[in-house]
């Protein structure tokens, strides 16, 4: 393991990534006898290259930046004489720190005799102002002046306001033991701490419903898509969050699902405006999704037209997307597009290439669920009291043939 | 660790004055008890996508959860020398943080602390929010804070499931039980819950000995449905291997583990409810007077209904005798925590004392030193680290439990 050190002088708390950070004292570089206290209002300026560089005449400051990478940079003290050559790897903390509030954890080495180098551990963030300085009297033998430069990463360009680019499930009603719903965004969100910006309100009695939601956080890979689960303790019969505040959706009462206009992107610009779904709660479902039952339209051999399966009822927008495909006969599997459409109740593959005639198969996913979480291979819940009641069925692909004839 | 500090000299990275301290400087490196749990070794490049939660293994070996990827990463932090074990409190710790991040308390997310019980430093899974990036952090008795360089470090990553179908969105614990790395994960798609094990020593991108379980819960006696594990910790009893887990929905359950196989289909047994909205967070097990104590910190997510405030925090915690982890039926029979809720005005200490003082089922008592606790860790039997949040303040403190 390798341990980067800080120092352990810290200031007073300031803005978080305030669009216009403070510097006192000189921009750009400079010598003194001590360093500035931070915490004024006076606007620093862009630096220019050749600001990122100071000097006493003995010991040199300089700030290089990566030339792609503004938010990485490497601080390095060179002397004219050998004046590291007695300093040991460990006496060298403090000799350089970059500090926007505090100093920042780093590295610190020594080069060579006459040259030192420290690298913050993490990169710098964009739009913020750091000051770099050299500390030579700091615990040191150094004859030296405090050498100081102040370095801006330059704030990414101005973009567009994150989106929502879509929220499923896409249907105006839904069932009262609702699970979930998936929130596809335009770009990557600020993670963690994240559940205050969702809220669920009971149209008909003009009230938010109490913590409605599951706290956990489940994200696609890219980060785009996150997945807000409605908490399954009040979705379940019988658990105590269930029995003690009841379920969440009561059948036949309208609601919305808000997503706050405060959330920022991980680029930190906030959505701009509240994001709303309306939707009735219908009867609980309690039935599984049968693949048996679907309604396929079988295309005709030579055409690129869609395989268009009716699947009855809304089912899970991802999983139809993850877990549902096409194969020939044998088990090759056939590329092409899927869509969902009458809200999410069709799929659709539309192939790559035209259809060949011969027997086909759809390989579905055991997993498949529909909106209350009854997916083919049992229901979400199951009455293990009740013989009669459908219990688990084993895991695995569930398959519908069907024929595209010559 | 005398390993990486030679690493280190390669690259030219230099140590605090504490690590070179507590490593040595040039001394022949003691690679034997990492490398027993770590195979195929990789020496760069470790990233994490959405750090999460995190244990201690044995020598020194630190397992951490990628939550942004469904993996799991070793890390050999080499850390098995002395350290100054934490004595006097650090207040404001997510400030101290943050500033050593470049940024301020709100900007960072203090993801999972653990105590490495070898010596008592501490360290922190953070993500700094702005930009994502994902950091370890250790702090020492003194205060001090640095970071794990990551991408220098000796590591090995497992991706769960082992069969490709990469639908693990959140790995909740990750815990070495015995002969093997127990993982808990949850899909983003799927209602599924998971416990994944994977034999020793982890193999860097081998997943393919890696299997997993379904993981059911039966609500009095009836209702049998998935059960996403919140949080675990293993437990041997009787030679048997269990794992203690606890649920979104509040009870904490026990599963056997031994003797499964792929895709198999476990059900908890109930032992133990604290009351409904309670997520336990953090658990482990210690000895006093006698008897064997489960602790756990909970997270009541009610807290913000002053009607239905259950203490002066929505984080506290108790102990449980462990006896109640032998019931061996289902639910209904479960020990519960028996409680009043404090009345909205009842936010001082004089409250929490009284709420401290109501008695629950024999054996199941609400510690008062853990009010407040987002986070917990053992160092020694009754030696715990905490994380405590006081009223948004966040102090990092050590306490022994009665």
């Amino acid at each position: 393991m390798t341990l980067f050190p800080v120092s352990r002088r810290t200031t007073a708390a300031s803005l978080l990534l305030a669009a216009v950070v403070s510097f006192p004292g000189p921009t750009g570089c400079g010598s003194g006898s001590r360093p500035p206290e931070t915490g004024h209002t006076t606007p620093i300026t862009p630096v220019s290259p050749d600001e990122l560089e100071s000097s006493d005449g003995h010991f040199t400051l300089a700030i290089q930046p990566e030339t792609d990478d503004p938010t990485r940079i490497v601080i390095v003290v060179s002397s004219v004489d050998s004046a590291f050559g007695k300093e040991n790897s460990d006496r060298l903390e403090g000799l350089i720190e970059v500090r926007a509030e505090a100093p920042l954890l780093g590295s610190i080495e020594r080069v060579s005799d006459r040259e030192i180098r420290f690298a913050p551990s993490f990169p710098l963030l964009a739009g913020q102002d750091y000051v770099v300085r050299f500390l030579p009297q700091l615990g040191h033998d150094l004859a030296g002046d405090t050498l100081e430069c102040h370095y801006r990463v330059p704030a990414p360009e101005a973009a567009p306001a994150p989106t929502v680019a879509a929220l499923y499930p896409t249907s105006a009603v839904l069932p009262a033991n609702h699970l979930k719903f998936y929130i596809v965004f335009s770009e990557p969100m600020q993670l963690g701490e994240i559940w205050d910006f969702f809220r669920l309100d009971d149209l008909d009695n003009n009230r938010p419903v109490p913590r409605p939601f599951r706290h956990t956080e489940l994200w696609s890979r890219d980060r785009r898509t996150l997945t807000l689960w409605f908490h399954p303790g009040r979705v379940k019969q019988g658990v105590n969050l269930n029995v003690e505040l009841g379920a969440i959706l009561t059948e036949g009462r309208r609601y919305r699902l808000s997503i706050s206009g405060d959330w920022p992107s991980a680029r930190g610009t906030p959505l701009g405006a509240a994001v709303t779904r309306e939707f009735t709660a219908g009867p609980a479902d309690h039935q599984q999704p049968e693949l048996a039952k679907w309604k396929i339209t079988v295309p005709a051999a030579r055409s690129s037209s869609a395989l268009v399966c009716g699947l009855g009822s809304p089912h899970d927008w991802a999983l139809l997307h993850s877990d549902v495909r096409v194969e020939t006969a044998a088990g090759q599997p056939v590329a092409g597009a899927i869509e969902t459409t009458d809200h999410e109740s069709t799929w659709t593959f539309t192939p790559q290439s035209s259809w060949q005639s011969g027997r086909y198969r759809l390989a579905v996913g055991s997993v498949l669920e529909d909106l209350a979480g009854n997916s083919l291979e049992r229901p979400f819940e199951v009455d293990i009291t009740d013989g009669k009641s459908p219990g688990s069925t084993p895991a695995g692909t569930r398959y519908r043939e069907f024929t595209i004839q010559p | 660790m005398t390993r990486k500090t030679a690493t280190l000299s390669v690259v030219g990275l230099v140590l605090s004055i504490g690590i070179m301290a507590m490593t040595g400087s040039a001394a022949a490196p003691e690679k034997k008890g990492a490398d027993r749990l770590l195979k195929n070794v990789q020496t760069e490049g470790l990233k994490f996508q959405q750090i999460g939660r995190m244990s201690f293994a044995t020598d020194g070996v630190l397992l951490i959860a990628d939550r942004g990827n469904g993996s799991i990463v070793a890390i050999d932090t080499g850390d098995t020398g002395s350290a100054t074990p934490l004595k006097k409190r650090i207040d404001n710790v997510d400030q101290l943080i943050a500033r050593a991040l470049g940024t301020k308390a709100a900007g960072v997310q203090i993801v999972d602390m653990v105590v490495n019980r070898i010596n008592g430093r501490i360290y922190l899974s953070v993500i700094r929010k702005q930009d994502g990036i994902s950091a370890v952090l250790t702090i020492d008795g003194a205060g001090k804070v640095a970071a794990v360089n990551l991408s220098k470090s000796r590591h090995v990553r497992v991706t769960l499931p082992g069969n490709g179908k990469a639908k693990v969105s959140n790995v909740t614990g990750v815990k070495l039980a015995g002969s093997r790395v127990l993982a808990a994960g949850q899909s983003g798609r799927e209602f599924a819950s998971k416990i994944y094990s994977i034999p020793l020593p982890l193999e860097h991108g081998n997943s393919a000995a890696v299997y997993s379980t379904e993981t059911y819960h039966v609500a009095h006696g009836r209702w049998e449905t998935r059960a996403p594990i919140q949080s675990f910790i293993p437990v041997q009893e009787k030679g048997k291997t269990f794992i203690v887990g606890s649920f979104n929905c509040t009870p904490i359950a026990k599963f056997p583990v031994d003797g499964l196989e792929d895709g198999a289909k476990i059900k908890g047994t109930s032992v133990v409810e604290l009351g409904s909205g309670n997520r336990p967070v953090d658990m482990f097990i210690y000895k006093k007077g006698g008897k064997s104590w489960l602790v756990t910190n909970t997270d009541r997510f009610h807290h913000r209904n002053k009607n239905r405030r259950f203490g002066p925090s929505q984080y506290w915690g108790c102990r449980v005798d462990m006896k109640y982890l032998g019931a061996k039926e289902t639910n209904d029979q479960a020990a519960r925590r028996v409680v009043k809720y404090l009345g909205a005005n009842d936010t001082d200490e004089k409250a929490s004392r009284r709420f401290a003082k109501q008695k629950g089922p024999e054996g199941m008592e609400v510690l008062d030193v853990l009010f407040g606790v987002k986070h917990i860790d053992q160092f020694a039997n009754d030696k715990v680290v905490v994380l405590r949040d006081t009223k948004g303040q966040l102090s990092l403190e050590s306490a022994v439990l009665p």
